[in-house]
């Protein structure tokens, strides 16, 4: 899938720095670097495909700003959740980003191949953004519910889910 | 024997002379002396022993020192004594005992009506009659070390017993015509000039040798066997009530260990939930959209949209060509090749194809984590509750552990767990060393039977002198009388001790049990109305004792219905007890104490104020004297306390300060 979504790779995943505390509480660590609880993710790729999930989840988009951090493009092709690459998640999220016209979705499947560079750059752009939304609904239910590992909140979500 | 009168002289604690006249009147036979503690009963009790034995009752302590301290100030020369007048046969007795730094001595005279005394050869076998040194120790009988003293049989309480019997002399008589035997036989061998029979001879001779050394060793066995049981019971007994250290410390190494081997469940099974939701939320959360994104793209398919019906590389092939398969002009920018480009921009590219796949597995992907997250969860999440639990469990195990050992000394309780395990492994191996032992002397003496049968079929094929071989029946055939009439006697004795004990236990004890003696060890077992073996309690041995005292003294008297053959003379002597019934519970005093006075010609008790108070009631119609020792003390009295107690319908005082020595006297109350 990654390879022929990333023709021609772009370099970097945005991702705004005002969360990094999040990303490092989902790898089970405080903003020092140390173990503090079990790690649910071992990266921050993995930590902003879930939060990307999440903002899809609440339609939630935020533009990621000046201040950020870049994680290469090449992680989301060598990590994987199970046995699916990040970079095929970064696809699918992309592929559902607009849920009121399916059938814009489903046409982004049919860009042509000389349009490639400019979709993936746009793909990551707007799976960025939907990043920066995750997290930013996961800085406000955190805060709410007192939570200091992410899995209180993460679980309510995925209960409401499941109800 | 009756005592009349005591007096002691610098005895101890008592300065000066003092005296005490026993009651004699056969209806109120007891004599009650008061004392407070360390105010001088066991020094009386230990006076009256020493100047008719020589010797001293086990409490009694610092027996060398007996002349009292102030005397030997003014006089390092002064001398203490104690006078005993008592009766016997009718006849009127002075035995008198004297000690310095430098002497002792020992005198008994004869004391007739006008007072006139004439002295009485070998004093001390005089004395030694009248009273016979084994028994001499329950007639004077001190309490404060009668726990020390045990009714569970064994080897020196057999040969006590024996002696008190009796039997001991039939015993020596026995061993002495062994010897004589063996000394004829000897005789006998060398005159028939026999190798085979010298051969026998030999190892009869050998055996004989060896028998003494290995009775010797197994008298040694026994009382080492006896001293670390005896320590063993009293580790037992220590131990009883306090928390056994070293199970519970194991008990709580193991919870330990199951906490940290919990702990590592629940870590791991934590990392393993945080894991499963790290790798699933993703999905969980794109679930719904993804599977309606797949369901829309189905519903292209099936219109056909997806793929197109124009493959690629032919719309490329016609608009290189600029002819249609149909034959038909197509030119760039007319409508056909308009409508061409248009066909093939919705057509299927192996491109298309390939995210159509990829995103299939995607989000097939996610359709399985969906629907599998949630029970692995629910697995994971029991298996922590579980170790949770398991660890909460062991750490109220550890608690426990911990608030049962805060009561206690740890290190005190170890200790004596320690004690009573070293005292076990001495008890197992003494045990198997008496084992061994007895096995020895079983095998020799069952050979030297062997041995001794086929020296006399040989002696008896012999032609030597009929003379000699008469006297060695006749010494045989006694001393088989012997041996056969004492194990008779001693059966009787046995029989007739147990039934007396029997009879004044029931007296004495409210509960309908019975004893039984093991003629084996001469231990005593009890049991209850149903004939079921009951262990003895602190309370009931204590009566059981006090049981076999009288027992005993009833007798030694031959006032029992049975009577014991070997004891030759009547023995009536008076009970002197020094502080009784102390370890007795209340249940048991009063009836023990009246059982006693009423079966017993004699009686001097030597008791604690406080006590006497109990019992009083039921003693009062058979006191006869009373006395008190009143403790005089040098110096002020300051913040020291006076004791007084109320006795006798009477305030006693037990202290008196300001006073010019500090001494215990005797006065008559």
């Amino acid at each position: 899938m990654a390879e022929n979504f990333f023709t021609e790779r772009r370099r970097v995943f945005n991702w705004p720095v005002e969360y990094e505390d999040i990303l490092l509480m989902l790898q089970g660590k405080n903003m020092k670097g140390e173990n503090t609880h079990a790690p649910m993710v071992v990266t921050n790729a993995h930590a902003v495909i879930i939060a990307a999930s999440l903002g899809i989840l609440h339609n939630r988009t935020k533009d990621v700003g000046k201040s950020k951090l870049a994680i290469p493009i090449e992680t989301f092709d060598s990590q994987k959740f199970g046995n699916t690459e990040l970079s095929s998640y970064i696809g699918l999220i992309f592929l559902l980003s607009d849920s009121k016209n399916p059938d814009k979705n489903l046409k982004k499947l049919r860009e042509s191949e000389s349009d490639e560079d400019s979709n993936e750059l746009h793909m990551i752009h707007v799976v960025e953004k939907y990043a920066a939304g995750g997290l930013e609904y996961l800085r406000g239910s955190l805060t709410d519910k007192g939570d200091s590992t992410g899995e209180l909140v993460l679980e309510t979500e995925v209960l409401r889910l499941y109800a | 024997m009756i005592l009349h009168k005591f007096k002691l002289y610098n005895f101890r604690s008592f300065l000066d002379e003092h005296e005490i006249k026993f009651s004699v009147d056969p209806k109120k036979p007891l004599t009650v002396v008061l004392g407070e503690n360390g105010g001088g009963k066991t020094n009386i009790l230990n006076a009256l022993f020493w100047c008719l034995t020589g010797k001293f009752t086990p409490s009694f302590t610092h027996e060398d020192v007996l002349v009292n301290k102030e005397a030997k100030k003014d006089d390092l020369y002064a001398d203490a004594w104690t006078e005993l007048y008592f009766e016997n046969d009718g006849k009127q007795y002075r035995a008198k005992r004297t000690i310095t730094i430098n002497h002792k001595s020992f005198d008994v005279s004869e004391v007739d009506k006008n007072g006139k005394s004439m002295p009485i050869a070998n004093a001390e076998i005089f004395i030694g009659k009248l009273i016979p040194k084994t028994l001499a120790n329950w007639f004077f009988y001190d309490s404060e070390a009668i726990g020390g003293i045990t009714l569970d049989g064994g080897e020196d309480f057999k040969k006590d017993l024996n002696k008190a019997l009796g039997f001991d002399v039939i015993s020596e008589t026995i061993n002495d015509l062994k010897k004589c035997e063996n000394k004829k036989q000897r005789n006998i061998s060398a005159q028939i000039n026999s190798n085979d029979i010298d051969a026998i001879r030999s190892k009869i001779d050998n055996i004989d040798r060896t028998l003494p050394d290995l009775n010797s060793k197994l008298t040694t066995s026994e009382d080492e066997y006896k001293t670390h049981s005896t320590l063993l019971k009293k580790c037992n007994d220590d131990l009883k009530g306090v928390p056994k250290v070293k199970e519970l410390q194991i008990k709580r190494e193991s919870a330990k260990k199951n906490i940290t081997h919990f702990e590592g469940l629940k870590s791991n099974k934590t990392q393993a939930l945080a894991k499963l939701q790290g790798t699933s939320f993703a999905g969980i959360f794109l679930h719904e959209k993804s599977q309606s994104f797949k369901k829309n793209l189905r519903v292209k398919e099936n219109q056909g949209k997806i793929p197109s019906p124009l493959n690629e590389t032919l719309v490329d092939e016609i608009m290189e060509t600029k002819k249609c398969i149909c034959g038909t002009k197509i030119l760039p920018g007319s409508k056909e090749a308009i409508e061409l480009e248009r066909q093939r921009n919705q057509s299927t590219t192996n491109l298309i194809l390939e995210r159509i796949r990829n995103i299939e597995i995607c989000v097939s992907g996610i359709d399985n984590i969906y629907n599998t997250y949630k029970g692995q969860a629910k697995s994971l999440r029991a298996d922590i509750a579980e170790a949770s639990s398991r660890i909460g469990a062991e750490e109220a195990i550890i608690n426990d552990v911990a608030e049962t050992l805060s009561n206690h000394n740890e290190e005190y309780v170890q200790e004596l767990e320690a004690k009573r395990d070293n005292a076990q492994i001495k008890v197992q191996r003494s045990f198997s060393e008496l084992e061994n032992l007895k096995n020895k002397i079983k095998d020799l003496e069952g050979n030297r039977k062997i041995y001794a049968t086929r020296e006399k079929e040989m002696i008896d094929r012999s032609t030597i002198s009929i003379k000699i071989k008469k006297d060695l029946e006749k010494i045989k055939t006694v001393r088989e009388y012997l041996e056969k009439t004492l194990e008779v006697q001693e059966k009787e004795a046995l029989k007739i001790i147990e039934d007396n004990v029997n009879t004044v236990f029931s007296k004495f004890l409210a509960k309908p049990y019975t004893v039984k003696l093991n003629p084996e060890t001469y231990g005593f077992t009890m049991y209850d109305e149903n004939k079921t073996f009951i262990p003895i309690s602190t309370g009931e041995g204590e009566v059981l004792k006090y049981a076999f005292v009288s027992t005993l003294i009833g007798l030694s008297s031959k006032r029992t219905e049975k009577q014991i053959d070997f004891i030759s003379e009547p023995i009536i002597l008076p009970l002197v007890m020094d502080a009784p019934f102390t370890s007795l519970g209340v249940d048991y005093k009063s009836t023990t104490a009246k059982g006693l006075v009423s079966s017993i010609d004699q009686l001097i008790f030597l008791v604690f104020p406080s006590q006497i108070i109990d019992i009083q009631k039921v003693l009062d119609p058979y006191i006869g004297k009373k006395y008190m020792i009143v403790g005089e003390i040098q110096g002020k009295q300051g913040n020291k306390p006076i004791r007084k107690h109320n006795v006798f319908n009477q305030e006693l005082i037990f202290d008196q300060y300001e006073k010019n020595y500090s001494c215990s006297i005797i006065k008559e109350i």
